[in-house]
């Protein structure tokens, strides 16, 4: 049945009845005529029985954008509708969303405590038609005078807990978007300069920790202070593998031949005597 | 003394209790003198004399103990100037047979230049400068001149040495020797010293 059609069996609903009630009564039935009187204005005079929509604590799944569709339809189906048509206000809900990652998932704990703790709306009728993920909401009495918080804010709130789609979301910062760097390079250098401009994060410091300037490699120095940094410069090669020094012996070639001399013999003092010897040693 | 024994270096005279040491073996100078008695005494005993009579004592004893052998050198050789007149041979001939019967030892002779060293090897143990006085006494008794000898051991000396050396010199010259081994020079130093002083005093060659 469409709402359409339910709409209309309303209105014939409400035609017939207003028919009887402008009747002629007859004497007989006097007294059920003033009974069914009392109840036709019990039933003007009841407002529709349609639960006001409280932003409830959502689970850890954000299935809400469905129990909003659901339950309003359910209640809503039933009650007449006091007037004419109104003009039904279309809430896009977009279909059944998959779970939200968990990143996505906590921008949205504040929505939930904010609407825990916005006081309760007054009364309002609502019809909710739900056609294949689409749910049509009448809202009667929408941003109604006296009402601290509007319905368009708690529905915003609904969404923002049932969501998960929304653009700032879906987009991190970009800052957020890049990798995290678990430990510094160890074998950073002067050369990778490419590399180093896209570096990751370094890791955050962890609690109570002084972090200190890392250590930085050659020309880092020079490039935290003017920015510019120094061409690397190659050892020489020289100084790199120093040649064992070793010296160049060059010996003479001597003739086989002596080339002095000698002859005689050299004057040996030998005492003949030990008179003489004795004399010798007496004259020391 | 069985008159039908030869008399030899060491006569023992058992039926007169005598040792007699002789020059000589020839008969007409074996008379014997009382030069020629000797006695033979433990050298325990005189091990100990230094300790007992002193230093200069001690020297006095062993000068004494070689003027006999000297005596008998010059006996063998003639006289003293035959000693003089002697070879080297013929000299350290004579006195190493007397120290040798004596139980001295056995003595050769160093010529280091002009300086003449007695070299005595397996002497019993005496103090070296006691042993240096008994050569000295020997060498001037055979040659009749004075001379001085000094024990060649620097520093206080070792008188566990079974070889002594003793340079035979001048007394002035004695005395410079023994005031620089004292100091602790060494033998040869001790010797170039003495030829390096007898150039600059125009000592004879």
């Amino acid at each position: 049945m469409s709402a359409s059609e339910q709409v209309s069996k309303l209105e014939a609903l409400l035609e017939r009845v207003n028919t009887r009630r402008n009747a002629p009564r007859t004497t007989a039935a006097a007294a059920a005529p003033a009974a069914h009187d009392d109840v036709i204005a019990r039933v003007e005079a009841t407002p529709t029985a349609v639960n006001p929509i409280v932003p409830k604590p959502a689970p850890s799944t954000p299935k809400l954008p469905d129990a909003v569709a659901a339950k309003p339809a359910a209640a809503a189906v039933p009650a007449p509708a006091p007037t004419p048509k109104p003009a039904p206000v279309a809430v896009a809900t977009p279909a059944p969303a998959p779970v939200a990652p968990v990143a996505a998932a906590k921008p949205a704990a504040p929505a939930i405590a904010k609407a825990a703790l916005t006081p309760e709306p007054p009364s309002v009728d609502v019809d909710v038609v739900v056609e294949e993920g689409v749910a049509e909401v009448d809202l009667e009495g929408l941003d109604e005078e006296g009402s601290d918080v509007s319905l368009r804010d708690s529905v915003a709130d609904l969404d923002a807990v049932a969501g998960g789609s929304s653009a700032a979301e879906d987009d991190p910062a970009a800052s957020s978007r890049r990798p995290i760097q678990v430990q510094p390079a160890a074998g950073a250098t002067a050369l990778a300069d490419a590399a180093e401009a896209k570096a990751p994060h370094p890791a955050p410091p962890e609690s109570g920790r002084q972090v200190a300037i890392p250590a930085a490699a050659s020309g880092e120095d020079e490039l935290l202070k003017s920015g510019v940094r120094a061409a690397p410069v190659a050892p020489p090669e020289a100084a790199a593998a120093p040649a064992p020094l070793r010296a160049d012996v060059t010996r003479p070639a001597l003739a086989a031949e002596s080339p002095a001399v000698f002859h005689g013999a050299a004057p040996i003092a030998a005492p003949a005597t030990f008179g003489e010897l004795l004399e010798a040693t007496l004259s020391l | 003394m069985n008159a039908q024994s030869k008399p030899g270096p060491v006569d023992f005279d058992l039926s007169r209790g005598r040792v007699e040491r002789r020059a000589s073996t020839d008969s007409a100078n074996a008379k014997g003198g009382h030069d020629d008695q000797v006695v033979l005494v433990p050298l325990s005993a005189l091990a100990g004399l230094e300790k007992i009579a002193g230093h200069e004592a001690t020297k006095q004893f062993a000068r004494a103990i070689g003027v006999p052998l000297g005596r008998r050198v010059a006996a063998r050789l003639g006289s003293a100037n035959g000693v003089a007149a002697a070879s080297l041979d013929a000299f350290v001939s004579a006195l190493a047979t007397e120290l040798a019967v004596s139980g001295w030892g056995v003595l050769h002779l160093e010529r280091w230049g002009k300086a003449m060293v007695l070299v005595v090897e397996h002497t019993p143990s005496l103090p070296a400068a006691a042993f240096a006085a008994l050569l000295e006494g020997a060498v001037e008794a055979a040659a009749a001149r004075e001379v001085h000898a000094v024990a060649l051991v620097s520093g206080a000396g070792d008188n566990a040495a079974t070889s002594t050396r003793v340079l035979i010199a001048s007394e002035k010259t004695a005395q410079q020797a023994q005031r620089w081994l004292i100091e602790g020079m060494s033998e040869s130093d001790v010797i170039r010293k003495l030829h390096d002083a007898a150039k600059s005093t125009g000592g004879a060659a």
